[in-house]
C-alpha cells in the first residue's frame, strides 16, 4: 500500500511550511511563530493521541480483570461442581452427627462432636462455612427453609426461628446458601386457632 | 437479530438459555439471580407481594395457604388452581409469574429477554400448548414457539453431531420430579423430526420418594420398640421427606445413604442401601419401560431402529435408570446436562426459528412454499423442530346417516405435525349462510373415539359468507392445520370465495381474559 498523508499519523507526520507574502524583516519571527504554533498543535495532537492510547490501554485492562475475574469465577465453579457430591455427604454427616449427639450420653455426644469439628474443617478449607442459626432469629427465605410452624400465644415471636434442626452452609467466597437451615418457625395464634402441627 | 432465548418451564424447576456468543450450536444457561442454573417453579403470595422461586419455596410450609406449586399439571384447565385474597389464579396465570420471574432474573444478569421458544411435556395437547403460549404473551414475551422437552433435548444432542454425519435415532427418556416423557426423534441435518411420543403426568422422581418414605418409616417403626409415625407430626414428616429426598440424591452418587428419624420420643438412624432401594421402586421403573417400549414398537414397526439413548431429567440421574435401558435397548445411554439439555435445547431451537422467521420476512421469500416450507396460514413444515400430533383432532360434523354430531378427526395421534389436511364438508340446509363447528382433541390417555362426550371442545369457529342461492349438499373445502405451538389455523373456500379464507379459532381456555389478568397482575408488587 502507498502511504498518503491520510495514513501518516498526524501527531508524526511533516507537512510543508509555507509563509506567502511576508516582509524581510518580520520573516524571520513569523516562521518562528508559525513553526511554534506548528509544535503546539503537534503537541495537542501528540497528548490527545496519548490520551486515547491511554484510554485504549485502561479499556484492555478493565477487559483483562473482567476476563480474569470469569476465569476465576468458571475456574471455583468447576471446583464447587467437582467437589459438591463429597461436600454434600460432609454436610449431611454433621447434620446426622448433630443429630445423633442430641439423644446420647454427653460423654458419648462430646467424642461424636470432636469428629464433627474436624469434618467443620475440613470444609472451611474446601471453602464451605456452617453459619449458625439461633432460635429467636427472624424467619428469612433465603437462609432458611421452614419444615414447619410452631403455635405461640407471643405475637413478638411471630415468625421468628422457634428451632434449629440443621444448621446453614454457605460458600465462603461470596456468602452463596449451598443449604439453608431448617427450621421451625413460631406463628403467633389466638387461644382458639391451634393448628394440627403440634398434636 | 437480537438474542432469542428458550425457557424450560418446569413442573418442579424451570431454567433460561440462550445461544453462546461463541458458536451458534452451543448454548449456555443464564444463572438466576442466586447465581443458580434453575429456579422452583413456587410462587408465594404474601401481603400484595409476589414471590417466585427458592424463597416461596423455602416458606412453603410456613404459609401453606400462600404457596402455590405443581400447577403446571394442570395448564389448560378450565378451573382456578389457586385462591387467594379471594382471587383464582388459573394454572397459566400462576406460570405467567414464574416467567415474569425468570425475565427479571436474567435482565438483572444484563440480558434482555424478548422473543422465546418455551418447552412444554410431549403429551400436552392443544388447549395445553395454547395456555403456555398465553402464560408466555401475557408475561410481555413474544413465543417464537412451543415445542416439547424431551425434542427441545433431541435438538440439543443433535447439534452435537456434526453437519455431515448420518441421520440418527434418538430415544429421550425423560424422567423429572413429576412427570415421565419419552420420545422417540429422527436427527439429521439440524432437523429434530418426532417420530413417536409415550408418557405419564402421573409419574415422576416424586412416586420414587413417596415409596422410599414409606420403606424408611416402615424400618423405622419395626426397628425402635415404642417409636411413634413421623408422619403424625407435620414438621416431622416434613424433615424426613426432605432427608429422603437427599438420600435418593445420595444414592445416585454412593452406595448406601443414611436417613435420621424422629417420631415421639424415638430417634435413629434407618440405613438404606442402593439395592434395596432399586428392588422397592422396579415397579416404578417397569412402569416406564412399558411406556419406553412402547414408543419403540411403534418406530420399529416404522422399519426405523434406535441408534442412541438419552437419559434426560433430574430424576434419571438414578443409576437404576441406565441400568435397566441399557439392558432393555442393548445401549450406552448417554446423559449429558439432564437437568439444562431442555433449556439450551429450547435456546438452539429458538435461533433456528428466529432465523427462519427473518428469513421468511424478506422481500421475495415470504410465504414461499417451494422450498421444505410448506405454509399453512403461517405454519409451516420447514421448522427446524417436527413433532407428532399428541392426541387426535377434528371437527363437529353432522353424521348424515345417524342424525346425530360426530367429532370427524382429521390429524391423528402421532401424525406428524406442522400438518395440514383437505377435505370437503357438505352444507345441511338450502341458502345456508354459515357452517358453526367445533374443533375437538381426544382426551388424553382415553381411547380415540367419535363421540363428541368423548372428545374435549378445543375451539369454537364459523365459516360465514356462503352466499345464497345454493342448495344443500354443496361442497366447503376446509383446510385444517395445525403446528406444535398449539395453534390452529382454519382454511375454507365455499362457491362465494374463489379464493380460501382464513377463520378465526376462538381457543375456548378457561379463566379471565389476558386484559383482566394484565390488571390482577399489575395490582401485584414482584419481591425478587
Amino acid at each position: 500500500m502507498t502511504p498518503t498523508d491520510d495514513d501518516r499519523d498526524p501527531a508524526t507526520s511533516t507537512a510543508p511550511v509555507s509563509t506567502p507574502g511576508a516582509g524581510a524583516d518580520s520573516e524571520p519571527n513569523q516562521v518562528l511563530v508559525g513553526r511554534l504554533d506548528e509544535v503546539v498543535e503537534r503537541l495537542g495532537r501528540l497528548e490527545a493521541t496519548t490520551g486515547r492510547l491511554s484510554r485504549s490501554t485502561d479499556e484492555q485492562q478493565q477487559v483483562i480483570l473482567r476476563l480474569h475475574e470469569e476465569n476465576q469465577r468458571l475456574r471455583r465453579g468447576e471446583v464447587e461442581q467437582a467437589i459438591a457430591p463429597l461436600v454434600r455427604h460432609l454436610v449431611e454427616l454433621t447434620d446426622q452427627i448433630r443429630q445423633v449427639a442430641t439423644h446420647l450420653e454427653s460423654a458419648e455426644a462430646d467424642r461424636l462432636r470432636v469428629v464433627e469439628r474436624g469434618i467443620l474443617e475440613g470444609l472451611r478449607r474446601a471453602g464451605v462455612e456452617s453459619r449458625p442459626t439461633q432460635p429467636g432469629d427472624e424467619f428469612d427465605p433465603q437462609r432458611h427453609y421452614a419444615l414447619g410452624v410452631r403455635d405461640t400465644d407471643d405475637p413478638t415471636l411471630d415468625e421468628r426461628v422457634a428451632e434449629v434442626r440443621t444448621e446453614l452452609f454457605a460458600w465462603a467466597a461470596d456468602g452463596r446458601v449451598l443449604r439453608p437451615a431448617q427450621v421451625l418457625v413460631h406463628r403467633a395464634v389466638t387461644s382458639q386457632q391451634h393448628t394440627k402441627e403440634e398434636r | 437479530m437480537s438474542t432469542v432465548y428458550g425457557i424450560d418451564l418446569g413442573t418442579t424447576y424451570s431454567c433460561v438459555a440462550r445461544v453462546s456468543e461463541v458458536s451458534d450450536t452451543l448454548a449456555e444457561v443464564v444463572a438466576n439471580k442466586d447465581n443458580e442454573m434453575t429456579t422452583p417453579s413456587v410462587v408465594l403470595f404474601e401481603r400484595g407481594e409476589v414471590v417466585v422461586g427458592k424463597q416461596a419455596k423455602n416458606a412453603a410450609r410456613l404459609k401453606p395457604d400462600n404457596v402455590t406449586r405443581l400447577f403446571k399439571r394442570e395448564m389448560g384447565s378450565d378451573d382456578p388452581f389457586f385462591q387467594i385474597d379471594g382471587r383464582d389464579w388459573w394454572p397459566h396465570e400462576l406460570s405467567t409469574l414464574v416467567l415474569k420471574k425468570l425475565v427479571a432474573d436474567a435482565e438483572q444478569q444484563g440480558e434482555h429477554v424478548e422473543e422465546v421458544v418455551i418447552t412444554c411435556p410431549a403429551y400436552f395437547g392443544f388447549k395445553e400448548r395454547a395456555a403456555t403460549r398465553r402464560a408466555g404473551e401475557d408475561a410481555g414475551l413474544k413465543v417464537l414457539g412451543i415445542i416439547s422437552e424431551p425434542t427441545a433435548a433431541a435438538f440439543h444432542h443433535g447439534l452435537r453431531m456434526s453437519a455431515d454425519e448420518p441421520a440418527r435415532t434418538v430415544l429421550v427418556y425423560d424422567l423429572g420430579g413429576g412427570t415421565f416423557d419419552v420420545s422417540v426423534v429422527r436427527v439429521e441435518g439440524g432437523r429434530v423430526q418426532v417420530l413417536a411420543t409415550e408418557g405419564s403426568r402421573e409419574l415422576g422422581g416424586a412416586d420414587w420418594d413417596e415409596l422410599l418414605l414409606e420403606h424408611v418409616v416402615e424400618r423405622f417403626l419395626t426397628e425402635n420398640h415404642g417409636a411413634t409415625d413421623p408422619r403424625d407430626t407435620a414438621h416431622d414428616a416434613q424433615e424426613l421427606l426432605t432427608q429422603v429426598e437427599a438420600a435418593k440424591q445420595a444414592l445416585t452418587e454412593r452406595q448406601t445413604a443414611e436417613v435420621f428419624v424422629r417420631g415421639g420420643a424415638v430417634a435413629a438412624m434407618v440405613e438404606i442401601q442402593g439395592e434395596a432401594f432399586d428392588r422397592l421402586t422396579e415397579p416404578l421403573l417397569l412402569q416406564t419401560v412399558d411406556y419406553m417400549n412402547q414408543a419403540v414398537g411403534e418406530v420399529e414397526a416404522k422399519g426405523q431402529r434406535i441408534d442412541d439413548v438419552l437419559l434426560v431429567g433430574g430424576s434419571s440421574k438414578m443409576p437404576q435408570v441406565a441400568q435397566r435401558v441399557r439392558t432393555e435397548l442393548g445401549l450406552e445411554p448417554q446423559m449429558r446436562e439432564p437437568d439444562l439439555a431442555v433449556a439450551k435445547g429450547a435456546a438452539l431451537a429458538a435461533d433456528r426459528i428466529a432465523d427462519l422467521d427473518e428469513a421468511a420476512s424478506r422481500p421475495g421469500t415470504a410465504g414461499d412454499s417451494g422450498g421444505d416450507g410448506d405454509v399453512v396460514g403461517g405454519l409451516t413444515s420447514g421448522s427446524p423442530v417436527g413433532d407428532v400430533c399428541p392426541w387426535s383432532f377434528g371437527v363437529r360434523v353432522e353424521d348424515p346417516d345417524e342424525h346425530r354430531e360426530v367429532v370427524h378427526h382429521m390429524v391423528r395421534r402421532h401424525d406428524p405435525i406442522p400438518a395440514h389436511v383437505v377435505e370437503t364438508f357438505f352444507t345441511m340446509h338450502d341458502d345456508q349462510a354459515v357452517i358453526r363447528s367445533g374443533i375437538y382433541q381426544q382426551r388424553p390417555g382415553a381411547q380415540e373415539s367419535r363421540e363428541l362426550g368423548d372428545n374435549d371442545l378445543v375451539a369454537e369457529y364459523a365459516i360465514e359468507g356462503i352466499p345464497p342461492g345454493f342448495k344443500k349438499g354443496t361442497p366447503i373445502e376446509v383446510t385444517f392445520g395445525m403446528d406444535p405451538s398449539g395453534l390452529i389455523v382454519v382454511l375454507s373456500r365455499h362457491p362465494g370465495r374463489a379464493q380460501p379464507e382464513e377463520v378465526r379459532v376462538q381457543v375456548e381456555l378457561g379463566g379471565p381474559t389476558s386484559e383482566e389478568s394484565a390488571q390482577k397482575l399489575d395490582g401485584l408488587a414482584f419481591r425478587l
